[in-house]
């Protein structure tokens, strides 16, 4: 089937793909310059796109920029780049002619009008989205010194982190290391593990990271299994003609505890880095190559890591109607296998009996394709085709009974096609198919596969108003286990008050697939045995949220406030139970629950003196079973920021707050000691930059200290968070 | 937006430091159960190592107890953490009473026999009597330290509550 389905969309592709195929003859062409309103430079790296097509351009190191091919017609043209407002130019096309523009940014401080592509797979303002969306730019996670992608996840309002789980708005608490109720993505291609269906994220470029877009609230009728609580997709930079090589070099120490209990060494432990990229457009062929080491010594014992990541994207345009792409990563991660500690009083040291001579040896090969060919303005054709590999074993003997190994493979196809249906419709439809393959030791030799439908539609009935609905159908089927189908509709809509008011409301369907790993665990896991359960049903959501945003500029002072009230009902969530008369653990469909919440963000910048942002999270997290509230759930999230700049320097300061989490699991008690040791969340981060860049100086540095207050915590049962780490960081580019 | 400064700088300079190596600890209210646990026949007379995982020793609250995973997972007994040494002549232990006062109606030697958990064994009971039928009571209030002696006899073990 996997053979026949590959042959269907390689021909289909291939009927087009052929420079000069007269599809449409009346073309027209778009020049220009993009400059700095304010110094009147050219804007090198600007995005300039027709809006609705799927045609854009890159600006070069001069701010140039030319778009091929574009059928005669009227079009707005959006020009994006962050740290600027956008600018939408209506512009006219004539057959065989060339319009010459000169468009001119302006700066903006609050970063409201970002582009996005991961809430209708197709380039739209996030203004025109009838969700929530959040967006990192390659700048925060820089200037931050974030060297994993979670490191960021969470400063992003209404986002936590329990260990490698993303909670977004309390969709996820803490698993036992499987499953993930948010799908992960770079450029679109999934990248959960076939086995544990859990994202590795020391399998992610940093350097080459454009920007993280976060949706938040249920995606699975456009993304499919595991976007139950919400989506995350990482875009990569594009290269552009003038290129550039850059380099990255960090080092840092984590401070001594302030408890002698808790110094494990006499020496000072470092984290240290170095990081290179380069990217250059040559003609037709543009290629993005990044690669990093990162040694990280810890602040715990036996917590240490050795990090390779090699990521390359190479892209070819065939012709202004088609282009293609290959993205290749290789990541290994040698670590030390901590689990929990030895106890409060010796929280840096891992619990009694663990083997210190154990490693943790994990590689991650990613291979992934990517076409598009664009048959009209409104027409164009994408497919993806890529595969994702995990590889996981320790340093035991394979007969040893800790032995522990997984291999596993995550196959993942997708056609779309992007149209227009009469004058105000535009459509999004497409076909996936997935397949995972596990070969291991703990789940056996298992497969999964997933075949998908999906279709979404935009509708502008009225200028100010914007309409989506769309679908997604999923048959999800697991060696010898019952097959599932799923249903994930939605519906959305956007109103825009005025440029600078908007009210949104959506709501839609989520769900999340039994992974491999909870339907065929087979092990003695500490003392307790874990038995297969292949039966499991699909988690469920369904997401509910109404929300508005305002803008206020008041000559000096500009606010932008954002505020949601958002409700999820969650079903059949699985969960490890631990049975009380047959002793073992069994992953079973419990938890049925719903989450109330409401979120307010709030941005603000006086001119030429200060910028800040402050959101809050609220959650009321319930069980229906007992009435109870959910296990591992921080009820309030609160972010703080403040930045100052002065001339060529800004000085960041950072504060999180988390809640106490309430409830935990009690069977812990058995495993860990102190399981219960937990207190609310203090974090406060600081950092002084210094923008040689912007000044012609070819560094940027950046002094940075995380945990400044050297708070200690818990981020989950018998873990300390992180203690004091003071850092530097240069980065040129070249 | 001053306001907002000040309340930010008041919630870090009020904040503490968070866990520390006491916090799980109420020095008023806790208290230890001590002791030695003493093996007849030494050595020699433990059963075959592949059915010895783990000796912990276990203080229940109430007497009969439902189980021992049941009981300590409702605060009902305490219990070592670690296993006591293996294929010994005597072990020492120690438990942290943290919620006193307390009445511990039953103490007993645990024997796991099995790589699962769950599968226990009781192989010795604190009584005064000798009786291990009888078993008898500790009341510890805080502050207190109370030191006993257990005797393991594989050979006779007491009545399996479990």
């Amino acid at each position: 089937m996997k053979n026949k389905l590959n042959l269907i969309i390689l021909i289909v592709i291939s009927l087009n793909f052929v420079e000069g195929t007269p599809l449409f003859s009346e073309k027209g062409y778009i020049k220009g310059i993009v400059y700095s309103k304010e110094t009147g430079k050219p804007l090198a790296g600007t995005s300039i796109r027709i809006e609705k097509t799927a045609f854009g351009a890159i600006a070069n190191k001069k701010g140039e920029f030319i778009i091929r091919s574009v059928k005669s017609g009227n079009y707005t043209l959006l020009a994006s780049l962050i740290g600027y407002k956008q600018l939408r130019t209506e512009i006219t096309v004539l057959a065989n002619d060339t319009i010459h523009l000169n468009l001119y940014l302006e700066e903006q401080v609050i970063r409201t009008e970002d582009i996005i592509v991961s809430a209708s797979k197709r380039v739209q303002s996030v203004q025109e989205v009838p969700v929530s969306i959040a967006n990192i730019s390659t700048e925060e996670l820089i200037s931050r010194n974030i060297t994993k992608l979670d490191e960021v996840l969470g400063y992003v309002p209404g986002v936590s982190m329990s260990g490698d789980h993303i909670s977004i708005r309390g969709s996820s608490g803490f698993a036992f290391g499987i499953g993930s109720r948010v799908i992960l993505l770079l450029d679109g291609f999934p990248l959960l593990s076939g086995d544990v269906g859990d994202i590795k994220f020391d399998a992610l470029p940093i350097f080459d990271i454009s920007r993280v877009e976060i949706i938040k609230g249920a995606g699975s009728s456009l993304y499919g299994t595991n976007a139950l609580g919400g989506v995350i997709n990482i875009i990569t930079k594009e290269a552009t003609e003038q290129g550039s090589f850059k380099a990255r070099l960090f080092s840092g120490i984590y401070t001594k505890p302030s408890y002698k209990q808790w110094v494990y060494s006499d020496k000072l432990h470092t984290n240290t880095g170095i990081e290179l990229g380069y990217s250059k457009k040559f003609s037709r062929l543009s290629i993005n190559s990044s690669v990093y080491y990162i040694e990280d010594q810890s602040y715990r014992k036996y917590n240490d890591s050795k990090r390779f990541n090699f990521y390359t994207k190479l892209r070819y345009d065939f012709a202004s109607t088609f282009n293609a792409g290959l993205s290749a990563s290789i990541s290994t991660n040698n670590r030390a296998d901590w689990v929990y500690w030895h106890s409060l009083d010796s929280a840096t040291f891992p619990s009694s009996g663990t083997d210190l001579s154990n490693r943790a040896l994990s590689d991650k090969y990613m291979l992934f394709a990517d076409a598009m060919k664009i048959f009209d303005n409104n027409n164009f054709l994408s497919l993806k085709s890529g595969i994702y590999t995990t590889i996981f074993k320790n340093t035991y003997p394979t007969n040893h009974s800790d032995y522990r190994q997984s291999d596993a493979i995550a196959f993942n196809n997708e056609l779309q096609y992007n149209s227009k249906l009469f004058k105000d419709i535009l459509l999004t439809s497409g076909i996936n198919y997935t397949y995972h393959e596990v070969s291991s030791k703990t789940y056996g030799n298992r497969n999964q596969y997933l075949f998908s439908v999906f279709e979404q539609a935009e509708y502008q009935p009225l200028m100010p108003l914007i309409i989506t609905a769309g679908f997604r159908l999923d048959y999800e089927k697991t060696q010898i286990a019952k097959s599932n189908f799923e249903f994930s509709p939605k519906i959305g809509a956007i109103y825009k008050l005025d440029s600078n008011n908007s009210i949104r409301f959506s709501s839609g369907r989520g769900f999340r697939a039994a992974s491999i790993a909870e339907r065929f665990a087979s092990v003695d896991f500490q003392g307790f045995k874990v038995i297969e359960n292949p039966n499991l049903k699909s988690e469920v959501s369904w997401n509910f949220e109404i929300g508005g945003n305002s803008s206020i500029d008041l000559n000096s002072i500009k606010i932008y406030t954002d505020l949601t009230f958002f409700f999820t009902r969650l079903s059949y969530l699985i969960e490890p139970t631990f049975s009380t008369n047959s002793y073992y653990i069994k992953f079973d469909n419990i938890t049925d629950s719903r989450i109330f919440g409401l979120e307010l963000n709030i941005k603000g910048y006086v001119d030429k003196l200060f910028g800040f942002e402050t959101s809050v999270t609220g959650i009321d997290p319930r069980n229906l079973y007992d009435n109870r509230t959910l296990k591992y759930r921080h009820n309030v999230l609160w972010y703080n920021k403040i930045f100052i700049p002065y001339n060529c320097l800004e000085l960041q300061l950072e504060y999180r707050f988390m809640s106490k989490v309430e409830r935990i699991d009690e069977e812990l008690k058995l495993q860990v000691r102190d399981y219960d040791a937990r207190v609310p969340i203090h974090i406060v981060d600081t950092r002084l930059i210094f923008k040689g860049k912007e000044f012609n100086f070819p560094l940027d540095l950046v002094i940075n200290a995380k945990n400044l207050l050297n708070y200690y915590y818990t981020y989950m049962v018998g873990n300390l968070g992180m203690t004091r780490y003071v850092g530097f960081q240069i980065e040129g580019s070249f | 937006m001053k306001k907002l400064f000040l309340f930010m700088l008041i919630l870090l300079v009020s904040c503490d430091e968070g866990l520390n190596p006491g916090t799980n600890r109420n020095i008023a209210t806790r208290a230890f159960l001590t002791g030695n646990i003493y093996f007849v026949d030494g050595k020699e007379g433990w059963p075959p190592t592949d059915s010895v995982f783990a000796v912990r020793v276990v203080a229940f609250k109430n007497y009969p107890p439902t189980d021992i995973i049941n009981e300590i997972l409702s605060g009902n007994a305490f219990f070592t953490f670690n296993s006591l040494p293996l294929f010994v002549d005597s072990a020492f232990f120690s438990i942290e009473i943290k919620d006193t006062p307390v009445e511990l109606k039953y103490i007993v030697v645990a024997q796991q026999y099995s790589d699962t958990i769950t599968a226990q064994r009781a192989i010795g009971v604190y009584t005064e009597t000798g009786d291990k039928t009888r078993p008898s009571s500790i009341k510890l209030f805080p502050g207190d330290s109370i030191f006993i002696k257990i005797e393991v006899d594989f050979s006779n073990l007491p009545p399996q509550p479990f």
